[in-house]
């Protein structure tokens, strides 16, 4: 489970003060697939980052597990992120000079990992997404819908209980985004919480939850189905 | 997957531009052991030359310099052999043995050699003798103990000692070593050791040389001298056939120990005003002067090119971290620590600085090994000093160099894996 506590983001530029995100709170119960949904500039991100324990709020808490995740020192949260997160980017934030595999094996080693646990879980993920034809390859060896794939198995790496998805589709064809989008529900399907941010309300329609962020302000909308269906 | 693969992965996307700065690093680390191992080898030489020739005295023409100890009589002035007696029969306190030569430049076969006079030691007690001077029994009166000197004894001397053993007088190789001959026959010669290697020559075998036939009986061993190119006979017979009269280059007097040197220069240069008298640290005190110079001036271009070395490795740092900002932020949202980020950054670093040092090593030691034998003559010791130097400057350089870049990476935001490329 996560909870946010009125939680808020201020930035301070040249005597300005600038709510990237005004006093919050929610929660999501652990296996829930929620989206985020709002414009460029909303404060989508800057909410993501403080999920993900890399943006320490202003005020406020969040809660992880009943744990405060900012009270955690760098390291542990660091740790915590590395053991419990996945993130999802839209530009999929591969390293260039490793190979699909080293990629995918990246979570592991930073977890220390042995070689043999890191190869063997790496080339198990490159199997679920069909890839293992592809390992050696590099990035730019790889089209975009790979390239996503690839990101995909490296977010499971470390079997993380939540999954964090910024704009995932963002840069996808159709194809590419149906992949990525059932993935998703299956990831929920096998009791992850899923938190996906978006600006794009057919992305969104496909989460049981959807809350609505505009100028650092956010609020719960109606169902996601009902968003669909209308 | 380890943490030092991340490293040289990363290295070997961009190779030329971490080459270019590990160049940097290996040429002060070059230059230092090139430099060092040279100077150290030449002290070694010059310690070695004070240790063999300390108490060793020069009489040479005025207005001759010298640079090198063993080339004394190549300057082609000379004094007269008188010189020798009047050294003789003063009977200074420490003078073991004289040593005049007198060298000539002469036709053999074609080619130019220098055949080197030198007298017998059984000439001079002959002439002192003459001259009533009873160096005559003391020297060749094979009964009485050896370690007769041609000087007064030099009470509680401590030095070495250049008496002839008893062997000494017949192996005439031993000239090599001891620098005197006991006796020496009007048609023999002796060879040094490069002569005889180069042309094939043998005790035994003749030479043709102005015009006489004289017989080798001796090939000397190898000294790592100008004396190994040479060929020796008796002084007196190379002044007959060369029509120079009774004149020698030089005047070596071997004296029994350091201590008496100093007394010895003031009282030959009172007794032989018209003649030069240096000692072996006169001589090498140029070449000591070049070496602590080169020494100094080795670690100023090492000071420099660390330098340099420090600002290319801090610059490629810098830059490295800025273009990986997404990246270190990726690896940071996937659970990297500030300090690991950091760690990334130092070891780049870090390999950089050792394997700079190491190729700085090798091109040193290539540089050294090529250039001290082939240019200088010497035979080269690496300096160990240099090369822990190097390596520990290189290293303490890579790593305060890229201290604040690692730095600057450890704070990387990590919502910049959150920036759209």
């Amino acid at each position: 489970m996560i909870k946010l506590d009125s939680v808020s983001k201020e930035y301070h530029r040249r005597s300005n003060v600038i709510h990237a995100l005004r006093p919050t709170s929610f929660e999501v119960a652990a296996g829930e697939f929620v989206a985020i949904i709002g414009p460029s500039g909303s404060g989508k991100t800057t909410l993501l980052s403080i999920l993900g324990g890399m943006l320490a709020p202003s005020r406020g808490d969040v809660l992880i597990n009943q744990h405060s995740l900012y009270s955690l020192s760098t390291k542990r949260r660091s740790r915590l992120r590395n053991e419990q997160m996945g993130f999802v980017f839209q530009s999929f934030n591969l390293v260039p000079w490793l190979s699909a595999l080293e990629n995918v094996q990246l979570p592991l080693s930073l977890y220390g990992a042995d070689d043999a646990c890191q190869r063997s879980r790496a080339l198990e993920l490159l199997e679920r997404f069909g890839l293992q034809d592809r390992m050696d390859h590099r990035p730019s060896e790889l089209s975009v819908g790979q390239q996503q794939r690839v990101a995909l198995a490296r977010t499971l790496a470390m079997n993380p209980p939540f999954i964090l998805a910024d704009e995932p589709t963002g840069n996808l064809d159709t194809q590419s985004r149906d992949l990525v989008m059932s993935t998703l529900k299956e990831l929920q399907a096998e009791g992850r919480t899923i938190i996906l941010v978006t600006h794009d309300p057919t992305v969104s329609a496909a989460a049981e939850r959807v809350l609505h962020i505009a100028d650092g302000e956010v609020s719960e909308v109606e169902a996601a189905a009902e968003t669909h269906a209308a | 997957m380890r943490f030092h693969s991340l490293i040289w992965k990363e290295m070997l996307r961009r190779p030329g531009q971490n080459i270019t700065t590990l160049l940097t690093v290996a040429l002060g680390v070059g230059a230092l052991v090139a430099v060092e191992s040279v100077v150290s080898s030449s002290e070694q030489k010059l310690a070695a030359q004070m240790q063999q020739l300390g108490a060793n005295i020069l009489v040479l023409p005025d207005g001759v310099s010298l640079q090198d100890y063993y080339a004394a009589d190549e300057h082609g002035k000379t004094i007269p052999e008188e010189y020798v007696s009047r050294i003789a029969l003063a009977q200074k306190v420490g003078v073991e043995e004289l040593a005049p030569k007198l060298a000539v430049q002469t036709e053999w076969k074609s080619q130019q050699i220098v055949l080197t006079g030198i007298l017998p030691r059984t000439e001079f007690y002959k002439k002192s003798a003459w001259q009533s001077v009873d160096l005559l029994t003391m020297g060749l009166d094979e009964s009485l103990a050896d370690g007769n000197a041609v000087g007064s004894t030099h009470e509680g001397c401590k030095g070495h000692s250049s008496h002839l053993a008893t062997g000494d007088k017949t192996d005439l190789s031993s000239y090599a070593s001891t620098r005197v001959v006991h006796e020496l026959n009007q048609n023999a010669v002796l060879v040094g050791a490069d002569f005889a290697a180069t042309h094939g020559l043998q005790t035994g075998q003749k030479m043709d040389l102005l015009g006489e036939t004289f017989q080798i009986t001796g090939v000397l061993p190898a000294t790592g001298t100008t004396d190994d190119g040479r060929v020796f006979a008796h002084l007196h017979r190379v002044q007959e056939l060369t029509d120079s009269g009774p004149v020698v280059n030089v005047v070596e007097v071997l004296g029994c120990c350091e201590e008496v040197a100093d007394n010895l220069v003031s009282d030959l240069e009172t007794m032989l005003p018209e003649a030069r008298v240096v000692t072996i640290s006169q001589i090498v005190e140029t070449q000591v002067t070049v070496n602590r110079l080169m020494a100094k001036l080795s670690y100023a271009i090492f000071g420099i090119l660390m330098l340099m070395g420090g600002a290319s490795i801090a610059s490629v740092m810098f830059a490295n971290v800025t273009e990986r900002r997404r990246e270190l932020g990726t690896l940071m949202a996937l659970g990297a620590t500030p300090a690991m980020v950091a760690r990334l950054i130092l070891f780049k670093a870090l390999t950089i600085g050792l394997a700079g040092s190491g190729v700085g090593f090798l091109l040193g030691l290539a540089a050294a090994l090529v250039a001290g034998p082939q240019w200088l003559g010497l035979r080269i010791l690496i300096s160990l000093e240099a090369v822990v130097v190097g390596l520990v400057a290189a290293v303490l350089v890579a790593l305060l160099s890229s201290y604040f870049p690692a730095r600057k990476a450890a704070h990387l935001d990590p919502c910049l894996c959150f920036q759209e490329r």
